[in-house]
Order: C-alpha cells, then structure tokens, then sequence
C-alpha cells in the first residue's frame, strides 16, 4: 500500500514540508558571518546561490520543459520565507531579482526563443537578472514612466532615466519596461508600454550605484539609457501591453517579497525570544514577564495570518486565477508585520539590539524597505481600496 | 543489483527539557524527529552507487510508526528508489527495542528482499548501541565491515575495497565479498540536498508498510534480555578558576595550574 497522498485537509503537504527542511538545511550552511559580508561588504552570494539551483529552487517556477519544476509560486514563496527565517537575509531580494524578474516574466511571455535561450541559465543560477521599471519622474505612479523605445522599423532607440534599480551591477540581462507609444499619443494611460530584454552592459545604458544605507544584498542603481539601440528580438510579448502583462511578473514579485517579509519577521522574533530566554535582568529572564511574551506572541501571529494571505495570492497565481488582490493584501500585511516584529525584536535586545552582531537592527532595516518596496504599503492600499472596495481613485 | 540502505527516525532532545524521577524517556513536547546522522550517509552511498552502475534498485528500510514516513520520505526524496517501514502493535508496547530484535527484524526483510549490499549506519545518534549492522551480518551470515569511510565497489567482481576507520586515525584497507553489511560512517561523502525535482518524484514513490507477520515473525521476535531500567542526566560539574593580577601574573598562575593537573612539565 503506498501511502504517498497529498495532505488531504488544511496544512503543509508532505512535499510542502520536504522543501522546508531542504530550505533549512541550506540555510544552516550559511551562518550571520556570511550574511553580513554580503549585505555590508557585497561579497558575492554564490555558494549559497549554486545550492539553491542545484536543489532546483531557482526553477521551482519554470515550467519543466525549460528545465524548471513547474512547482509554481506556492513553491518558491515557501523557499523564501523559509530561508529568510533562518537567517539568510536577502534571499528574498536575490530570488525576486533573477528568479521572478528574469524567469517569470520570460516563462509568461517571452517569445520561444528567449525562453529557449535564458531559462536554463536562470535555472542553473548561470545567469543574473535585475528589471528597470521606477523613474526618478513617475515612481510608484508607473503609468507616468517616460523612459522611451521608440519603434525604428527594425528595433527601437531608447531614452530616459530609471532609478532604484536593484541589482544591475551583477545582471546579465535587464526586464526594461518602456514606452513604445507617448502618453498623449494613447487611448488609456495604461496602454504603449512595452517589455524589453535589455543588456546592461551595453555603451549606451549607464549605470551609477545609489547608498542606501540598507544592508542588502543587491546594489540600487540609477540607469541612463542614451540612444541605446534594441533589436526587435528584444521585444518581450506584444508590444503596448507591457503594463498588462507586467502583472503577471508583479504579482509574483509582491507574494515573494511578502514572504521574504514573513520569514525575516520570524526570524526577528525567533532571536528575541533567544535572547529573551537568556537575559536576566532583575533576578529573572526577561522572556518571563508579559510586557516581553504578549508582544511577541502578538507579532507572531500576525506573521502567520500574513502567510495565510501570501499562500491564497500564490494559489491564485499557480491556478490562473485574479491574484491581484490578495497579492496586494499579502504584501500590505506582511511588510508591515515584518517591519513591527522586527522592531520589537530590536526592542527585546535593548541596547544590544543596535548592535550588528546580534543581527536584529540589519533585519530591522531590511523590512523597513519592505514598506517601500517592492510597492509601497500606500500604493497597496490604494489598490485595495479602489479594486475591492470599489472606492474612487485618490490621486 | 540491489541495495538495502537501513534508516531509523531518531529523536533528539531540546536543550531544554525535564525528565522526572523515575521516566523511562524524555517526554514526546521535547523532542524532533530527524533522519539519524550516520544513515544520511548511508543513504548517499547507496544513491551514488545506483548512480554509477545501470540496473541497481535502492530500497530503504526502517523500523518505526507512521510518523516517521515523513523522513523515510527524505530519503527517497535523495534518490532511494522505494521504501519498507516495518511496524506492528506488538512494537508499539516495546519500549526499548535491543539490538538482537533489530537484527531479528531487518534479518526478515533481508529474507525477503534478498540484497546483494546492506548499508547501515555506524550507529544511531539516539541509543547509540553502534552494533546493529553487524549483528544483522551474523545472523543473516553475510560477509561484513564495520565503520566504512571509503567504499570502492567492484560489481562484476562481487568485491567491496573499504576503508575502515580504526583508532587512533589508523586506517584499514579490506576487500569485502558481496553479499555484505557495511557500516558507514559519517564524511564518507557529502550527502545531497532533496531536490524539489526529487521531492516531486518521492510523492510518487512506494513506502510498504509491514507488519510483523507480513515478515513471518511473531510478536516474541521483540523479547529481549536486556530491560531499560531508569533514565536520567548526569549532573554536570564544572569549576572556573579567575586569575587575577597583571598578564605576567596571570600567565604565572595559569602555568602553575596546568602544572598541577599534570598538562605540562616543571
């Protein structure tokens, strides 16, 4: 008799719990030490990366035709939140950078030559990816973006400035989002956006790294592109429908950025309770009063209920469902779940707490960025508000 | 060719547990269950074998309750081809399984799998009796090594060129005859991670529950000389001692000290 079901009522399946223990088991691979040189120093994270890939975690969203595992983006959340937990941070950023930006958005509507050509090496960590979409003039507001391919019969000439892009340094390959109709020259606002494989290495994009004083593993960077020349081979999908399209990247984007956030919540708050555990002050530990248990009692939970949010968003996706959302809602509700256990866990630590060696304040600093970006806590509660409250436009 | 790879569930205990006056276990709230260290290496050996030579099966076998399918499936998740899980009632009211009821038991599935390579691990990191490979080799009369840290394996020869690992860092170089029981020992090689690929496959795969009688055993095949009589923690004694004065002075009395205890001369 086989006993290999799927779990049959609410819960982890077993394969759900197996990709657990192999994301743990990698995770105690790489200790603080190391984390802490890559967000602080930008050593590169490649022995942790070529384990992810060879445990096939980078294709866990690729079909299997392309070498993937067709597993879906319930997968690769449990991954992320699961190695952010134990202490890999940045792991949500690295994944959303090469794994969504790059394998997503070509698994969904690359041309078949480009799903043949980049797949594989994104799968095998062989590649890096990063994508150019905010503008020092448009923001969150993406329908104002000005950057510009214009259409030259054979190609398109681009023009314009992005900002906070993450990763370009690294990046073999750039997910450029333009447009290829002026704003004035379209019916709606939403519309002439177009996706590009762009190279970041070419002489007409330049790139200067930004400071951001957050330990990240990823660089931000602002891009000028000067009459940078594109094939129409680089056109991803159709052209005009970028925007459109772009959904079907930023929603899987906005779920592994709310489970990066869970994960480097439980993580936080797994070391204040540590460290709770051990540190007597007035003749007894302090985990033993209520003023220390009930908030982090209280932020666990939150954390839990967010992942609750993050699985529904991801079914949705992996079942062609309207994910939008519950992607925004899971990411408004972790980030800012995120950012408060990781708070209080800087809190517990006292003085000690500000100190690097006890990890909190980096993870602290991490899920503050997690309210920015990716989108900001305002802009999922705008989206919230208009598309499920069916309240008017604020701005 | 066929490989049987034995695999146990063990448990370990949180750093902080109780245990009171007269427990015969720790309590089940402090305890997680893994895959037992020595047999991940097992595992590994097993898999890499199949790996390198066409037409060789890897099945796992384990005595333990449902639970512990959860890790059995690990195993096939790292590339065991399918799994036995042997457990009865008349295991459930064991409460301390010795090494001859293993060998007994896993001499059975021998019986009935016929293998031509039984890959234990040295030990259990939970009772750690270290014997139950070659108990299972005495009773199954097949050739054996214990405490295997390198395994050449000569198929069409039927030979097995182990290292054994003996003390004082000597090593031993043996050729075995197959059919055998080798113990392997931990860094024998670096065991793999559970693939998602392999954890797709292992949804599929077949772990076969056995009862006793399924084995033609009976339920005495758990009797044993051996009782479990009390459990407890040995009382941890430590003593620091602060030296005081300049680092000359410190250096001084450390030296001292050691002197005392014999560490160094003069």
């Amino acid at each position: 008799m086989a006993t290999t079901e799927q779990s049959s009522g609410f819960g982890e399946g077993p394969a759900e719990e197996m990709i657990r223990r192999t994301a743990r088991e990698i995770a105690a691979e790489y200790d603080d030490e190391y984390w802490r040189e890559v967000n602080h120093e930008g050593t590169e994270p490649d022995a942790f990366w070529q384990d992810c890939a060879d445990a096939g975690f980078l294709g866990a969203a690729v079909p299997e035709e392309y070498g993937g595992e067709g597993m879906g983006i319930g997968a690769m959340t449990t991954i992320v939140e699961t190695l952010e937990e134990h202490g890999c941070m940045g792991a949500g950023m690295l994944f959303v950078v090469t794994p969504v930006f790059g394998s997503i958005t070509l698994a969904r509507n690359g041309t078949d030559a480009q799903r043949e050509q980049y797949l594989e090496p994104l799968v095998k960590g062989d590649m890096k990816f990063c994508m150019a979409l905010t503008e020092p003039g448009a923001g969150q507001n993406t329908r104002n973006l000005a950057t510009d391919a214009e259409p030259t019969g054979d190609g398109y000439v681009v023009n314009g400035a992005k900002q906070w892009i993450s990763g370009v340094g690294r990046a073999d390959k750039m997910l450029l989002i333009a447009r290829t109709t002026p704003l004035e020259a379209v019916e709606r606002p939403t519309g002439g956006i177009s996706l590009f494989l762009a190279d970041p290495a070419d002489d007409g994009v330049e790139c200067r790294p930004l400071d951001t004083g957050v330990p990240a593993p990823e660089t931000q960077y602002e891009i000028s592109f000067d009459d940078y020349e594109l094939d129409a081979s680089a056109l991803i999908g159709e052209e005009g429908q970028g925007l459109y399209q772009m959904f079907d990247t930023i929603n899987p984007e906005r779920l592994v950025g709310a489970a990066s956030a869970v994960g480097a919540g439980k993580c936080a708050l797994r070391r204040a309770a540590d460290y709770a555990r051990e540190r007597e002050v007035f003749d007894a530990p302090i985990a033993t009063h209520q003023a220390i248990q009930h908030p982090l009692a209280d932020h666990y939970s939150k954390l839990e209920a967010a992942e609750m949010l993050v699985k529904k968003g991801a079914w949705a996706v992996d079942n062609d469902g309207d994910a939008g959302a519950a992607a925004n809602m899971a990411k408004l509700r972790a980030s800012e779940a995120g950012y408060d256990a990781c708070d209080f866990a800087v809190q517990v630590h006292g003085g000690n707490g500000l100190a690097t060696d006890y990890f909190v304040v980096d993870l602290w600093k991490g899920a503050r960025l997690g309210r920015i970006a990716p989108g900001s806590s305002e802009m999922m509660r705008n989206y919230i508000a208009e598309r499920v409250l069916d309240l008017p436009r604020s701005y | 060719m066929k490989i049987l790879v034995t695999v146990k569930e063990v448990a370990e205990a949180a750093d902080d547990f109780e245990l009171p006056d007269g427990a015969l276990d720790i309590d089940e709230r402090y305890l997680e269950y893994d895959l037992n260290e020595w047999d991940e290496y097992g595992v590994e050996e097993g898999v890499q074998i199949a790996e390198e030579n066409e037409d060789t099966e890897v099945v796992s076998v384990t005595i333990g309750p449902e639970r512990s399918e959860e890790t059995i499936r690990m195993a096939l998740a790292k590339g065991v081809d399918r799994a036995i899980r042997i457990w009865d009632d008349a295991l459930e009211d064991v409460a301390f399984l010795d090494v001859e009821a293993r060998a007994r038991i896993l001499a059975a599935v021998v019986a009935e799998e016929d293998p031509d390579l039984v890959l234990t691990g040295v030990q259990a990191n939970d009772d750690g009796f270290g014997a139950t490979g070659i108990a299972l080799a005495d009773r199954i009369d097949f050739e054996w090594a214990a405490v295997v840290n390198h395994l050449d394996l000569d198929v069409e020869g039927g030979l097995a060129h182990v290292h054994r690992e003996l003390e004082g860092g000597v090593e031993e170089l043996t050729d075995v005859e197959l059919p055998a029981v080798l113990s392997i020992q931990t860094g024998i090689n670096e065991p793999r991670y559970a693939s998602l690929r392999g954890i797709r496959q292992a949804q599929s795969k077949e772990i076969v529950p056995y009862e006793l009688a399924d084995l033609d055993l009976d339920a005495d095949v758990t009797d044993s000389p051996l009782s479990l009589t009390s459990m407890y923690e040995p009382e941890t004694e430590s003593s620091a001692t602060v030296f005081e004065g300049s680092p000359e002075e410190e250096a001084d009395q450390l030296g001292e000290l050691l002197g005392e205890m014999g560490v160094v001369e003069g």
